[in-house]
């Protein structure tokens, strides 16, 4: 009964936070808050649920990004669509990586999608002739379904809102069925997983390419948000900073990565006082988290809550 | 026809053959011990087995099919779970959660079916849930059934082990050496235990180095000594016979 | 005909041993600590500002700034190792590289501020003055890079192979708990490996910073190469270390000069080695541990 108010209190907050606080530039952050927190929602099923590090997140975004922007640019494809075909090829390109990907393990997992995401940031900036290489793609138009069009900070802020809900129950769907049982066995003792009959390769495909297609589903819109399209989208900076948020915000837990997500969207921003000290500091805050904040701060939250007296909620 | 059929498997390491040309069967409805001194190649038989070691020669078939050389998962899902020998369990889960991914062995893992919550699937995961604490109701564990596993003693958490493979409804149970660090009140209860899981009609293939347990639930026995299967018999049989005698009592490993 | 080829396989070499200084000293990061340290590109940079502050700055000989940069390099890796990797110990493997990601993050933003982002170069007027060997010409400085590497790879195969303190780390990538029972200080030795490890990263920086240019970026270049050679190599394996560096600046050196638009997918080809080796052979063309 509590945690049914308190969700309602949340959704309530979030759906009025916007009109609530000042001006564009706070708006601003909110959007590009959930664009994160949605890649971030993707980043934790393979790490926090299946328990892989992925490191070539930022290379799915930029590929959701450059789908639309060549889609929208080239054959003015209309908005939800270019969205759809986005999360298409994302998953594709999820596929393609992962089918060879995801034989290796650990260390060995981390650096090969690492080395898949940098040769596609190579791609995109030296195939001129269809990314334009360093120049970018510009002029992509804002979405629009017949008279509604989404063109300012408010109305972002609400499209991004409705695809981290769905994220959200995609996720929670996944986790509560067959399929979620098997990823969450698979991080817990993959030899045992597999002798209980799970197929153990196709589980963390299918996780892989869901949490990649989020990516690209962010990066679609992240590319109509901002009209433009270069090969710094698919920079390892984005890759760092969702498996920070994910995990300092705690891994395995939809609540912790949202907190992660909006956490470090807002840090750099409000650290700019400090102009060129700016992510100096937050590399420092990044390596303290890590070492005081051993269950991330889902976990501190969590046994707060515990030491506090109250039953621990699941 | 046999449940089980082992027929001529070999596999080598290197130089050594850890197990030598071996040939047995299970039949439907029997408990099967595997002994042998350390080393003998019994827990290798089992990685055999069950799909998680290719042979280097041999096969083996279950219910008539040939299941060498398929991945471990299929096996699983043909009705063929094991335990290990080291204990292995799902760490940081809830004993009712690890028993719930037992239960799900034969169960297909689709992703739409998942997203779109349908009727069906909804209720299969309820079926899950109660089934699994059916489970947990036979083998006396209701009580644990919300501690994480790895808070568990030590016969708790080899319970757990076998917890989970029964959940999936197996027709071939293989449990590596369950007895292992018990005392003697438990090892009396998973003699219990294991006549109980027969009586439901699954056949059981243990190894095991626990004389007391082996000769006092096996209805066949297979003594395996330096990869090569030396004897084949009831307990009576075995106990009489010089081979197996001198096999054991011949080195100083051996658990009595 | 000859003597082009030569010359880039030369160059390729030479290129090569600088790389394999880089990724031994990964890889013994990798091997001894169980650590995949990716700011290890940020302590060659640190070498090579070091390097360049110190000649160029303070007027130092080229050599003599080297070496005072390399202690430095290996300080700085005695600290960090101290503030980012000792307190996560037995910690998943995740936080680690995290930490070591929030590092390189720190590093690299420490040196934007010191020395901002345009690009230095440390001008040595011996260095460019050519050498003929044969048909193939090279650079003094090359030479030197060449010579500088050949020692310390020399110096640390006999460290690591003959001296008591290159066994105790043997024995510590083997078997953490053994060693320490068998009385090795496990702690030190994995505060002087992480030193060693950056000590050489800070050469590498050192000598490609004089041969190319400086800048707070050059970390990210270097770190690629590094894990490219050591996967080629196998994580924790010196001497795969050492021949899959030459093979990837032989390989880069060849590459851009005979591949069609080679020199802008030069890079390219040490991730290409990467993942192909990772795919077909993770654990190295020459495997094993350490």
């Amino acid at each position: 009964m509590a945690s049914g108010v308190r969700g309602l209190v949340i959704a309530l907050v979030v759906l009025v936070l916007p009109l609530v606080l000042p001006g564009g530039y706070h708006r601003h952050l909110l959007v590009l808050a959930g664009l994160f927190v949605l890649m971030a929602l993707g980043f934790d099923l393979v790490l926090g649920y299946l328990g892989e590090l992925s490191l070539g997140h930022a290379a799915f975004f930029g590929v959701g990004a450059y789908t639309t922007a060549l889609l929208t640019r080239n054959f003015a494809t209309p908005f939800p669509l270019d969205l759809l075909l986005a999360g298409l090829v994302t998953g594709i390109a999820g596929f393609l990586i992962g089918v060879p990907s995801l034989r290796l393990k650990g260390p060995y997992f981390a650096i090969v999608t690492f080395g898949f995401a940098e040769i596609l940031r190579l791609v995109a900036l030296n195939w001129v002739s269809v990314t334009r290489g360093p120049m970018g793609l510009p002029d992509i138009p804002h979405p629009q379904m017949g008279g509604l069009v989404i063109n300012t900070e408010l109305s972002y802020y609400y499209l991004v809102l409705v695809l981290v809900g769905l994220a959200i129950l995609v996720t929670r769907r996944l986790l509560d069925s067959t399929v979620g049982h098997a990823m969450v066995a698979i991080r817990e003792n993959e030899e045992l997983a597999a002798s209980t009959g799970i197929p153990t390769f196709r589980v963390k495909l299918i996780a892989f390419c869901i949490g990649m297609v989020f990516a690209g589903v962010a990066g679609s819109v992240y590319a109509r948000y901002v009209h433009f399209v270069d090969p710094t989208a698919l920079s390892f900076y984005y890759t760092v900073t969702v498996v920070s948020m994910v995990i300092v915000g705690g891994q395995g837990s939809i609540g912790g990565t949202v907190l992660g997500a909006v956490l470090f969207t807002l840090l750099p921003e409000y650290l700019r006082v400090a102009e060129n000290a700016r992510l100096l500091i937050f590399g420092a805050l990044l390596m303290a988290a890590v070492v005081f904040l051993p269950e991330g701060l889902h976990g501190l939250w969590r046994r707060s809550r515990q030491v506090a007296g109250r039953h621990a909620a699941a | 026809m046999p449940l089980l059929e082992l027929r001529g498997l070999t596999v080598r390491f290197g130089g050594l053959t850890a197990v030598n040309d071996v040939s047995f069967s299970v039949s439907a409805g029997e408990i099967v011990g595997l002994i042998g001194p350390n080393g003998a190649g019994k827990t290798t038989c089992f990685g055999l087995i069950t799909g998680f070691l290719p042979p280097s020669r041999g096969e083996v078939r279950l219910q008539n099919e040939v299941i060498t050389g398929l991945p471990p998962h299929v096996i699983a899902r043909r009705g063929l779970l094991r335990t290990f020998q080291k204990t292995s369990l799902f760490p940081r889960l809830s004993v009712h959660e690890n028993v719930m991914i037992g239960e799900q062995a034969r169960l297909s893992r689709r992703v739409w079916p998942a997203l779109l919550r349908t009727a069906a699937q909804r209720r299969q995961m309820t079926e899950v849930r109660e089934r699994a604490d059916g489970v947990l109701a036979f083998l006396q564990m209701s009580a644990l059934r919300d501690v994480e596993a790895r808070a568990l003693s030590y016969g708790e958490q080899r319970q757990l082990a076998v917890a989970i493979a029964l959940a999936g409804q197996p027709t071939l149970l293989m449990l590596d050496e369950p007895a292992a660090g018990l005392t003697r009140a438990e090892a009396q209860r998973l003699t219990e235990t294991i006549g109980h899981i027969r009586a439901q009609g699954i056949t059981v293939l243990l190894v095991e180095h626990d004389m007391k347990v082996v000769m006092g639930i096996s209805d066949r026995i297979v003594v395996l000594d330096h990869g090569q299967k030396i004897a084949e018999g009831d307990p009576r049989e075995i106990r009489q016979n010089r081979d197996v005698i001198r096999v054991y009592l011949g080195e100083s490993g051996g658990r009595a | 005909m000859t003597a082009v080829l030569l010359q880039q396989i030369l160059n390729g070499v030479i290129i090569g041993v600088v790389y394999a200084l880089i990724a031994i000293g990964l890889t013994l990061v990798f091997g001894i600590l169980d650590v995949i340290n990716f700011a290890h590109g940020e302590f060659y940079m640190i070498g090579a500002f070091l390097t360049y502050s110190l000649s160029v700055g303070l007027g130092l000989p080229y050599v003599l700034a080297l070496a005072v940069s390399v202690v430095g390099a290996a300080g700085a890796g005695l600290l960090a190792e101290r503030v980012a990797v000792r307190p996560l110990q037995g910690r998943h493997m995740f936080t680690i590289v995290l930490s070591t990601l929030g590092l390189s993050i720190f590093l690299q933003h420490g040196a934007l501020l010191l020395w901002g982002p345009d690009p230095r170069e440390i001008d040595l007027d011996w260095g460019s003055r050519p050498v003929m060997i044969g048909e193939v010409v090279v650079s003094r400085l090359r030479l030197v890079a060449l010579a500088v590497g050949l020692v310390l790879i020399l110096a640390v195969t006999c460290f690591i192979r003959l001296s008591r303190w290159g066994m105790a780390m043997r024995a510590v990538a083997r078997n953490r708990d053994a060693a320490a029972l068998m009385g090795v200080p496990v702690q030190r030795i994995r505060a002087m490996a992480f030193a060693g490890g950056t000590a050489l990263a800070g050469v590498a920086g050192g000598l490609l910073g004089a041969m190319f240019t400086v800048e707070p970026t050059m970390g990210e270049w270097a770190v690629v190469k590094a894990f490219s050679v050591v996967i080629m190599g196998g994580m924790g394996n010196v001497p795969g270390a050492v021949l899959g560096g030459i093979i990837l600046g032989v390989a880069e050196s060849l590459g851009a000069g005979y591949l069609p638009g080679g020199s802008s997918y030069k890079d390219g080809i040490g991730y290409a080695i990467l993942i192909l080796v990772l795919l077909i052979r993770p654990q190295g063309l020459f495997g094993q541990r350490v």
